[in-house]
């Protein structure tokens, strides 16, 4: 009974224990299940590890001896440069059998490449792009962790996506090629992304699988007390390659005017950007258009999406507005998940973007597509290639309150400095503080406090270009020889005199700016007094006039009849002498020149008439000085630099006491060539000639600013006497006026044309005799240059008519304007029909009967009727290379100047914006951004190059030269010459940065965001194409072109012309220029290289651009480079921050099998972890073991002191 | 003597508590059911979670305990998970059967994971039961590689004594799954 009682019981207990086990089975089983997935997931550290090693060793900058290493980044490998350019190593960023490799890399190589049947190797290969299918009610939901696969599409011949059938791709720069290694059999992944695995063993050992079978695979180590624990893949994707919705909007194109064009008038003068247009500021990162990626949708809704940029304002240059755009500051997107959601909450849940749009282009399954295309992190180093910090071109005053330095001026100098907990911390920006002292901004000692640090700089600079750059090879000490110091210098002082009057001025009246002063008599404001660099004995432009033109005119003021003093048959002569001056920086901010001339020497000339043998003293002066009106500054017709009439220095001037034009001479009288009884051999008179030293001199100080010595020729022969005047004629159109027979009269009358009057235009009229010595020839930026210029420069000399005796001109003078006076000569730039110009002087016309004026032309006046060739002091000739010049904005004329960055203009009244009136100065804050004056060290592009080898016409190369003639392409020195190995002048913008700090910091010290890495070729996965970051980049700009035959219509005093000078790009074939570097196996090493690459206008092809600049002459060295200087700031080819994407799994080999073989078939997969890293690499730039990279002692590289962090960690689980 | 009184009161003990262990019984197994209900659940869930990959749960509809194998599927009593890899289901376990006398509830709403908006009954497919073949019909659903599952709501079942309810006062066990973990809840009186 008992028994049957206890075994009643053990049968219960023994169905406890049962029920018990079960669940216990189940539970270990779980538990299991969970510590092999928590396996997994440590792996999947190990190979970010192994990532983020592979990057930390490329990114070095110094192989192992020290020698700097330049380094480019590229989706999936980081490949580095000697100092020759020789490749020396490539740094493979997914996992593979062999991580680096010696040398250049192959991609084509058999063991680089992936094998078509990678999909029946899965011990060796593993896709990393395998989607997930989910299955739901409406088919299953095929989720891809790294590249959409999704409705893709065949279009010419690739896939590419097309979710509505309509045959155009949905994002624009993406195809998967037709000889992708797509596994067979129906529903295999489209877009595979296979690597390799590699196998992780007990100890950590990380080995490579070597396989002879196709489900197996021999790791080596591997054993029976070192197992194989489990396996990793991964592939870090560059993310500069991506668009960064944080910086980008869509871009929508301006530029300075520079034409008499409908285009030019309309969109970019009369419908300027406004405050806070970003989208519209030439290089700004917002100007990289979104719609690459989301075509569907418009700039207006694009602007409802991106955090710091908004709509309105000019509305893409149609309408007028001066209203500034307000920004609300809206969180930064973190990852680009959060594109689906908007800021604004409606009804208690968060509104999601489609809905602001209206559109459904930001839905999900979209957002899924553009994963791959778009990002929030993208970063990149602000280093240059010797891995050393870059120079900010964004100059900054030397007092740093707040009447001194702006709020942005802040912002460039904290993007620029390091090391802020020193006392003195380490700037990389220039400072300045006096416009009017040539010493003051460029000290002799060097060191790290005040101005001495600009000295620091300036020879950390030149230090860094003496070198040998790496990755290109040659350096530019060897190049320019005795220039070098020479360039530095002008881009110091180019520097120096950017910004010169910020516009805070109109609304904080205690704002000091650079080259004030603003209120008053605005004497000197925007005048700049070109730095000279003691130590090297070089000087820069400043922006401060030269002489380009000095003069005689002869005059006659009275015969017998006129007044009875004068012997009978006698004319009364009197000569004045005057100077032409010309501002090489033309342009706006506007100047208020103020500056005294003292003119000695000019005692020495002597004339004498019939009979010829003797001569007298002209009665001119020993010396005399030559003031600016009182206090005021000499008024202009034109008040913006440039080509200057020489009624400048004259008008306002009284004839009599201290206000008294000094140049005039005494009175001779001359047999009267009007006169019946006059012999023709006596209507002539000798001209004994000499030399006159000119000096320009600052007005406060009087310290001498800059000395030329002109010689004038003697002409005392019978073959080149000068011709005697007439008298002239006492009667002028205007009866208000009074006669020209004194020069009295003469500069301090006005004519007046319509509503318009011209105070002060002086007056060269028939009769008059006028001989000059020009600057020959013309590139007036060599006399600017040079504090001193002699004779023996050879840059000025008689015009061609001097000693022509038949000839009363001999002059190509100019008003301000650009109005030719009477007789004055052309010149051309270019050998074309320019409006206006025909014959070979001009002569009267227009509504000034004989007198001076005929209506506005646009040649520049001395050079030659054949053009200016590069290098040569003679006219152009067929075989030379053609000049470099600049063209003029609006419709002002062409000519040398040095590219002076545009602070603003703004239509008054009817006055329209850079073609109405310019004597005002209207820049103001609705029209201010630092990058819109300066978008990139592109701007550099006009500087002479050869100035103290006085090779005139020769400028800083930053556009492609097809023939690879000019001086400043590879392989060439300054002097013309070839010398392989000697680099392009483009590797000079490597050394500088321009920051971008509005609408927030997008630059902070040593990097900068949204820049886009031009080296889009993926690696392994090379059938994969992804351009959409160049295309996104390119959208917006446009090649700036003047056809020759467009000579007559392009700057006109007709109306405006219809023709397009700027036209859209032809994105595809510009691409052919990159996708030619890819071919050759080798990567863009630096970004200064997109000067090498043509960019292709609509309607042309890429083969066709090595001749398309034979016929667009016109088109000035400024212009070719104008949109490299928008495209270089926005990119790249080094990255800050990557995605690891890995796939790891932890292995359980089944008993029983070799220890060292790993089967597919047999051994079992126990976990998978998958998903994506976001790694930046930064630096502190206040780490207190940083050292002054300017300082040249300084040896550690840099890459020492980057770290690393993981930004954001995704698992991939749909 | 005393031995027969001894064994006559264990009997009478005996014959005293016999219902009462019937209920103990029955409720030991409602309470195993519903524990192995939810370890499997977490074991579906948790392989979903390592190996990265969804799952399918399904509770299957099978012949009434007393009918045939061959009879009409009429009672929820099964259920197994599946791990769904590129090719093919592969079954985590055998098909887990609830003990004689333990049912789902068909009720809606005892069991709302049974309710049409929840699942969809399915018929079978090519997998075959033990014992029964391919005479059955599930619902289902699916528990994502992030461990969230398909449904649109939190479901849940209710395990109880066939034919008993427990608005009856019948005991039962109800297991809640959350949607967006896919962990459970059990609750029980």
């Amino acid at each position: 009974m008992a028994l049957v009682i206890v075994l009643a019981s053990l049968v219960l207990l023994a169905a406890l224990a049962l029920a018990f086990l079960a669940s216990v089975n189940t539970e270990l089983q779980s538990s299991k299940v969970y510590s092999q997935g928590a396996n997994a997931k440590l792996l999947s550290q190990t190979a970010v590890n192994l990532a983020i090693a592979q990057i930390s060793e490329a990114t070095k900058g110094v192989d192992s001896s020290g020698k700097p290493l330049a380094w480019a980044s590229q989706p999936g490998m980081i490949r580095t440069y000697d100092a020759a350019g020789i490749p020396t190593m490539a740094y493979k960023l997914y996992s593979w059998n062999q991580m680096t490799t010696a040398g250049a890399f192959d991609s084509s190589a058999t063991n680089n490449q992936i094998p078509t049947a990678w999909s029946t190797q899965p011990a060796i290969f593993t896709d990393l792009n395998q989607p997930i299918k989910i299955p739901g009610t409406n088919g299953a939901n095929v989720v891809y962790p790294v590249l959409d696969g999704n409705n893709l599409a065949p279009i010419s011949g690739s896939k590419t996506y097309d979710a509505n059938g309509d045959n155009k791709a949905d994002i624009e720069g993406f195809s998967v090629s037709a000889s992708a290694p797509t596994a067979s059999g129906s529903g295999a992944n489209p877009v595979p992304m296979p690597v390799k695995w590699l196998y992780v063993l007990e100890n950590g050992k990380i080995a490579p699988p070597t396989s002879s079978t196709s489900n197996e695979a021999t790791v080596a180590g591997a054993s029976a007390t070192n197992q194989i624990v489990g396996r990793i893949a991964f592939w870090t994707d560059d993310e500069s390659c991506k668009v960064n919705v944080n910086t980008a909007s869509e871009g929508s194109y301006m530029d300075m005017p520079r034409f008499n064009s409908s285009y030019d008038m309309g969109p970019l003068a009369k419908y300027q950007a406004v405050q806070n247009e970003f989208q519209r500021y030439p290089g700004h990162p917002a100007m990289t258009s979104l719609s690459t990626i989301f075509p569907s949708l418009t700039a207006e809704t694009i602007y409802k999406v991106t955090p710091r940029v908004a709509g309105g304002g000019s509305m893409g240059g149609t309408v007028a507005s001066t209203t500034p755009i307000t920004i609300t500051p809206n969180r930064l997107y973190a990852t680009v998940d959060e594109l689906l959601f908007s800021p604004t909450m409606s009804a208690g849940s968060r509104r999601t973007n489609d809905a602001e749009t209206g559109s459904d282009a930001l839905e999900s399954a979209a957002l899924e597509q553009a994963k791959f295309f778009i990002t929030t992190t993208s970063r990149s180093p602000e280093v240059n290639l010797f891995n050393r910090p870059r120079v900010d071109i964004w100059p900054v005053s030397l007092y740093e309150d707040s009447s001194h330095r702006t709020v942005r001026d802040q912002l460039f100098a904290f993007c620029s400095t390091m090391r802020n907990d020193l006392q003195t911390p380490f700037r990389f920006y220039f400072q300045r503080s006096d416009a009017t002292n040539a010493t003051t901004d460029l000290p002799t000692g060097s060191s790290t406090t005040g101005l001495e640090r600009n000295r620091m700089l300036l020879d950390y600079l030149k230090k860094n270009a003496s070198q040998a750059i790496p990755g290109f090879g040659g350096d530019f000490k060897t190049k320019y020889g005795s220039d070098f110091d020479q360039i530095f210098t002008e881009i110091f002082d180019y520097i120096r005199c950017i910004n010169l009057r910020d516009p805070v001025t109109k609304t904080d009246s205690s704002f000091v700016p650079f080259a004030g002063p603003l209120s008053g008599t605005k004497s000197g404001g925007g005048q700049v007094t070109p730095i000279v660099d003691t130590v090297t004995n070089t000087r820069g432009f400043g922006r401060f006039p030269t002489v380009s033109k000095a003069f005689f005119q002869f005059i006659g003021t009275a015969t017998n009849s006129t007044n009875s003093s004068v012997p009978a048959g006698k004319l009364r002569v009197q000569a004045a002498f005057f100077l032409e001056m010309f501002d090489p920086s033309f342009g706006f901010v506007g100047v208020y020149p103020y500056f005294k001339i003292r003119v000695t020497g000019l005692d020495g000339f002597q004339w004498g008439g019939a009979p010829y043998g003797t001569t007298s003293p002209m009665g001119f002066p020993a010396s005399a000085t030559l003031n600016p009106p009182g206090t005021d500054a000499f008024n202009l017709e034109n008040f913006v630099g440039g080509p200057m009439g020489y009624s400048i220095l004259a008008y306002g001037k009284g004839w009599s006491g201290a206000n008294r034009y000094p140049f005039v001479s005494q009175t001779i009288d001359l047999p009267d060539p009007a006169n019946s009884g006059t012999a023709a051999t006596d209507k002539f008179f000798d001209f004994s000639g000499g030399s006159a030293k000119i000096e320009i001199l600052d007005a406060s100080s009087g310290a001498v600013v800059q000395t030329l010595t002109l010689d004038f020729p003697a002409a005392t022969q019978a073959t080149n006497r000068f011709p005697t005047p007439k008298l002239a004629p006492n009667n002028v159109p205007e009866s208000s006026q009074p006669d020209f027979r004194s020069f009295y009269n003469r500069i301090n009358s006005s004519i007046t044309s319509g509503s318009t009057s011209f105070a002060g235009a002086c007056w060269i009229v028939d009769g008059d005799i006028v001989r000059s010595v020009e600057a020959n020839p013309g590139d007036i930026r060599l006399i600017a240059a040079r504090a001193t210029v002699s004779s023996a420069d050879n840059l000025f000399s008689p015009h061609a008519n001097y000693f022509l005796s038949g000839k009363s001109m001999a002059h190509s003078l100019r008003t301000g304007q650009g109005n030719p006076y009477r007789g004055a000569t052309f010149g051309k730039l270019v050998n074309v029909s320019y409006y206006g110009v025909s014959g070979t002087e001009y002569w009267n016309s227009g509504n000034s009967g004989s007198y001076a004026m005929q209506g506005s032309v646009w040649d520049l006046g001395n050079p030659s009727s054949s053009g200016v060739a590069l290098g040569k002091a003679t006219p152009f000739a067929t075989g030379d290379i053609p000049g470099d010049w600049d063209t003029g904005f609006g419709n002002q004329r062409d000519g040398p100047y040095i590219n002076k960055p545009d602070e603003g203009d703004t239509s008054s009244g009817s006055n329209l914006a850079y073609y109405g009136d310019l004597r005002y100065v209207r820049n103001n804050p609705g029209t201010f951004s630092p990058n819109r004056q300066i978008p990139s060290a592109v701007m550099f592009g006009s500087l002479p190059t050869g100035v103290q080898a006085n090779r005139p016409w020769q400028t800083l190369l930053f556009r492609p030269d097809p023939a690879g003639t000019h001086p400043g392409s590879k392989n060439r020195k300054g002097d013309g010459s070839s010398l392989s190995g000697m680099p392009a002048d483009h590797l000079l913008l490597d050394l500088f940065q321009m920051p971008v700090v509005e609408p927030y910091a997008v630059s902070e010290p040593l990097s900068t965001a949204g820049k886009v890495n031009i080296n889009y070729q993926i690696l392994p996965f090379d059938y994969i194409r992804r351009d959409s970051g160049i295309r996104a980049v390119l959208k917006s700009e446009k090649l700036i072109s003047v056809q020759d035959a467009d000579a007559n219509v392009y700057k006109s005093a007709s109306a405006a012309t219809s023709k397009v000078f700027r036209q859209d790009l032809n994105v595809d074939e510009t691409l052919k220029g990159f996708d030619q570097r890819f071919s050759a196996n080798d990567i863009f090493r630096s970004a200064t290289e997109i000067c090498e690459l043509p960019l292709v206008p609509s309607g042309a092809t890429a083969s066709s651009m090595s001749t398309y600049w034979n016929t667009r002459r016109l088109t000035g060295d400024n212009l070719r480079e104008r949109p490299y200087a928008t495209i270089y700031p926005r990119i790249t080819t080094r990255s800050n921050t990557f995605t690891v994407h890995f796939r790891v799994q932890s292995l359980k080999k089944a008993p029983g099998g070799p220890a060292d073989t790993w089967s597919e078939t047999r051994d079992k997969v126990t976990g998978e972890y998958r998903g994506a890293q976001i790694v930046e690499r930064y630096i502190d730039p206040n780490d207190s073991a940083i050292p002054d990279y300017a300082d040249s002692t300084t040896n550690t590289p840099i890459g020492i002191f980057y770290r690393y962090r993981v930004l954001l960690a995704k698992q991939f689980t749909p | 003597m005393e031995l027969l009184v001894v064994i006559a009161i264990m009997a009478i003990l005996a014959a005293v508590t016999m219902p009462a262990i019937n209920q103990v019984l029955q409720s030991t197994k409602l309470s195993t059911a519903g524990r192995s209900i939810v370890d499997n659940l977490n074991l579906a869930r948790q392989t979903a979670l390592s190996k990265n990959l969804p799952v399918e749960v399904r509770f299957y509809k099978l012949p009434a305990f007393t009918s045939p194998s061959s009879a009409a599927p009429t009672t929820y009593r099964a259920m197994q998970s599946f791990l769904l890899n590129d090719t093919n289901a592969v079954p985590l376990t055998k098909p887990i059967f609830c003990p004689e006398p333990i049912v789902f509830s068909d009720n809606t709403s005892y069991s709302s994971l049974f309710s049409n908006s929840a699942s969809k009954e399915t018929a079978a497919d090519s997998y075959s039961i033990p014992g029964y073949g391919r005479n059955y019909a599930y619902r289902s659903f699916l528990i994502k590689p992030g461990g969230a599952t398909t449904l649109a709501s939190d479901a849940f079942v209710t395990l109880t004594r066939e034919n008993t309810s427990p608005a009856q006062g019948g005991n039962f066990v109800t297991i809640q799954i959350d949607s967006l973990t896919g962990r459970t809840r059990t609750f029980q009186p």
